[in-house]
């Protein structure tokens, strides 16, 4: 579904932060990308959501390349990206969030809204409010319900847990599941590794800019090298 | 004394809110100032100038000194001034940025395109003042020591209108919904599949068309000329940024109340100043609260 | 005839001269430190005005016009602009950069229009005259004046620039080069990479009251109108055209614009009938308008500019 190769990119042309990663994801898979910060994990969501410069490497949708293209274009192709922070319009209401998540949508947004709004019933109630009174958990749903309007073969998440109570961790992670088994492909970076692995099917575990290891979750998870380095030495470059 | 100042800047702070609301959207938008703003303002108004020249004002309707020429005249000159702003963006501004150009430049080029349009506009007209209508209206005491003439208050009921009509588009069309995406947040936009391209160019074409009506109000009350424009610049951008970029009700508002102090402040100062007053307004809005009064969002 | 040329060319070599040490100053904002200073002529303005108040004979009406001796008028002008722009600098330095053009660019409107109204002080819309011109008694015809104040100017800003070349290639230089050139310095250096880039300021608006004084010493005389926004983008053309970051670059564009404009004003007098002056002169500042643009779009760096000021990757 999504075949990465090589890739190359960065904020700044010529001071790459991703060194020729590649991963590849399934529909129906959830796959998580974990390892210490800095790695590059966040900057390689962004290239494939084409909201960095790309300077080398191939992205592929299924058959569509879509290295080159625009950002509105990709998400046409079918990717939907929710960003770690600054994920929702806090001067919108849920209700117009939603909305300008399906502006590619025709015809069908009624229906879309309708949708997300009995998966997640909260949002349902407070529809007419600001999205900047909503709790972290529920600007995180938010985030991935806006994601969702446009219906995408792929969906990439950057640290869709972070900074939420464990309780609502776990929903987080129930949700990805059921989308993943409704046909979606799951794509995940996530700090909370140990958690992430767990809701996932396969892990790729990244070090300075590509990927460093990766297999099954559960073969990640019983991999005494993976538990190093996210118990032992975290990587000490932060980069901006 | 002070509720004619009032009023009378109302009726300009109507003028100068149309001409900011431009100038904040591309603030947030585009992030840059275009000194070249104003100078849409000014093409507007003459470019209607023409029309009437033409056809001319109409015959006065009701209290008004002006027949619906005028506003047709104020209608076209919008559409073209749109195109306008647009030719001057994908002409200039666009390059530049698409050469990897720093904000700053785009200010500089602003300043460039700004000079060329004023005197372009000298060199067909010269800087003799002209008026849409000779005709002379009566001015009404609608409360006592307040005296409007109906062609204010027509402007003044005609900006309501068109602000109204622009909040509507922007709160429920998907074009609306999208600049204020955008506006808030570039990068979430985008990945809502916003295209980027698309949201500046409505935003280039609906500050041509604001900017002149704009033109067409300032040149009804009372004249023409080639300065029209420029002697707003600075409360238009006082105004923006006292509102907070990139928010209608704040430009509109902002508008308001730099109209309202600079004509207040005229019954104090020398009115050789008034150009200054704006100027103040926006020095104190940078220093004390530079995010502006509606603004929702972080300021870098 | 050849007289005439010649005194004609020396007249303009002075402009060249004077408007060649405001590009300067602007030079070391911007092109040094990155201020975008969209107020030059009002620097330029205190500077002329102090000194013409200052030196200019008493007459009836005025506050100043003290007579005093040339030298004094003009180290009052630099103290004068230093000041306001130390006060202007510390209001507006730290904002963002096109807010900071705004900024400027209204203060500049604002001391233009103190010199258009506050009569008393200023002489309003007439301005002020007989400001006397140093050494005026020594040198009987205008060709020698001008000739002898192209010397001085020569020398001035031949001083300058060596000035400036050795003030950047000090420490205090680096910094600021680090300042403009890398952000991570200017974190690192917290809140005294603002004091660097006020020094900065002050020191290039400096330069700019500089030359105000020596070009009303030049003409003899003031007036509002010497310092309408025009001035300012004129100034601005200058350091583009010739390149931003290098001194070399000031001057070379002080002379490139400034002939572009003699010679198109010239032209236009002698194409345009007198009656539409005014619209001859639209075409002047077309011309140079257009000159910019297509400078900005085709040649960024500008003619001999080490450092294109189009392109900075850091965003602001």
């Amino acid at each position: 579904m999504l075949r990465a190769s090589d890739i190359v990119a960065g904020y700044v042309r010529g001071l790459p932060v991703v060194h020729g990663a590649s991963i590849a994801v399934a529909p129906r898979e959830v796959v998580a990308v974990i390892g210490p910060n800095g790695a590059g994990k966040s900057t390689l969501l962004k290239a494939v959501a084409g909201l960095v410069v790309r300077e080398s490497g191939r992205i592929q949708i299924d058959s569509v390349d879509i290295t080159a293209l625009a950002t509105h274009q990709i998400i046409q192709a079918g990717v939907g990206y929710v960003p770690q922070t600054a994920n929702v319009f806090t001067t919108l209401t849920i209700h117009e969030n939603l909305k300008v998540g399906a502006h590619l949508v025709h015809g069908e947004r009624a229906a879309r809204l309708e949708r997300a709004y009995a998966l997640f019933p909260m949002l349902a109630e407070k529809r007419r409010e600001r999205a900047r009174t909503l709790s972290g958990g529920q600007r995180q749903m938010l985030a991935i319900a806006r994601a969702l309007m446009t219906d995408p073969a792929l969906l990439m998440l950057d640290e869709p847990t972070a900074g939420l109570a464990p309780k609502v961790v776990d929903e987080v992670f129930s949700q990805l599941r059921r989308l993943a088994e409704s046909g979606v492909a799951v794509l995940m970076v996530e700090q909370n590794a140990r958690a992430a692995l767990h809701a996932s099917d396969r892990g790729y575990v990244f070090a300075e800019g590509k990927n460093a290891l990766q297999g099954s979750a559960a073969e990640l998870l019983g991999n005494p090298v993976v538990n190093e380095i996210f118990l032992g030495k975290k990587s000490q470059r932060k980069i901006a | 004394m002070i509720w004619q100042a009032l009023a009378d800047g109302i009726f300009t702070g109507a003028i100068i809110a149309l001409g900011a609301i431009g100038v904040s959207f591309t603030l947030q938008i585009m992030r840059f100032a275009n000194f070249a703003h104003a100078e849409l303002l000014t093409w507007g108004a003459y470019l209607a100038f023409v029309f009437v020249l033409f056809v001319g004002p109409g015959t006065p309707t009701g209290p008004v000194s002006f027949g619906w020429q005028l506003l047709a005249a104020a209608l076209l000159a919008a559409a073209l001034t749109a195109l306008l702003a647009w030719a001057v963006d994908a002409l200039v501004f666009r390059r530049l940025l698409s050469r990897g150009a720093h904000p700053l430049t785009l200010v500089f080029a602003a300043f460039g395109a700004a000079l060329v349009l004023r005197h372009l506009i000298v060199l067909f007209w010269g800087h003799d003042s002209r008026f849409y209508t000779r005709e002379l209206q009566m001015a009404y005491e609608v409360l006592p020591g307040v005296r409007v003439l109906p062609d204010q208050v027509f402007i003044l009921l005609l900006a309501l209108a068109v602000v109204a009509a622009l909040w509507l588009f922007l709160t429920y069309s998907r074009t609306g919904m999208a600049m204020r995406a955008m506006a808030e947040n570039p990068s979430l936009a985008q990945s809502c599949g916003i295209e980027v391209d698309a949201v500046i160019r409505t935003t280039w074409l609906l500050s041509g068309a604001l900017a002149a009506l704009a033109g067409v109000f300032a040149g009804l009350t009372p004249q023409i000329h080639p300065e029209i424009g420029t002697n707003l610049l600075l409360a238009l951008f006082a105004a923006a940024i006292l509102g907070g970029t990139g928010s209608l009700p704040g430009a509109v508002v902002g508008g308001l109340l730099v109209g309202i102090a600079e004509n207040v402040s005229l019954i104090w100062i020398n009115p050789g100043y008034k150009q200054a007053m704006p100027f103040l307004v926006l020095l104190f809005v940078l220093i004390f609260f530079p995010q502006g009064l509606f603004s929702e969002k972080e300021h870098k | 005839m050849l007289t005439g040329i010649f005194s004609y060319l020396v007249f303009f070599a002075c402009i060249v001269l004077l408007l060649g040490l405001v590009t300067l100053g602007l030079n070391l904002q911007w092109g040094f430190t990155g201020l975008f200073n969209a107020g030059v002529a009002g620097f330029y303005a205190i500077g002329a005005y102090t000194h013409a108040i200052l030196t200019a004979a008493p007459q009836l009406n005025f506050l100043g016009n003290f007579g005093m001796p040339w030298i004094v008028g003009v180290m009052a002008a630099m103290a004068t602009t230093a000041l306001a722009a130390w006060l202007i600098g510390l209001i507006t330095i730290r904002l963002r950069g096109d807010y900071l053009a705004i900024a400027t660019f209204g203060i500049a409107v604002s001391i233009q229009l103190v010199t258009l109204n506050w009569e008393g002080l200023t002489g309003g819309s007439q301005g002020v005259t007989r400001i006397p011109k140093p050494l005026s008694g020594v040198f009987d015809t205008p060709l020698a004046y001008n000739l002898w104040y192209f010397a001085l100017l020569a020398a001035v800003v031949a001083l300058v620039y060596w000035a400036l070349e050795r003030i950047l290639r000090s420490p205090w230089g680096r910094v600021l080069r680090a300042i403009r050139e890398d952000e991570t310095a200017v974190v690192a250096l917290g809140k005294s990479a603002q004091r660097f880039r006020l020094e900065a300021f002050v020191l290039g608006s400096t330069l700019m009251g500089l030359a105000g004084a020596l070009y009303v010493s030049f003409i003899g005389f003031v007036s509002p109108f010497d310092f309408l926004p025009i001035v300012t983008f004129q100034i601005w053309a200058m350091l583009i055209v010739g390149g931003s970051g290098n001194n070399k670059g000031a001057l070379l564009g002080a002379l490139v614009v400034w002939a572009i404009w003699a010679a198109s004003g010239a032209a236009v007098a002698k194409l345009v009938p007198p009656s539409h002056a005014a619209q001859g002169a639209a075409i002047q500042v077309i011309l140079i308008g257009l000159v910019l643009v297509l400078m900005l779009l085709f040649r960024p760096r500008g003619l001999v500019g080490e450092q294109a000021v189009v392109s900075r990757h850091a965003p602001d």
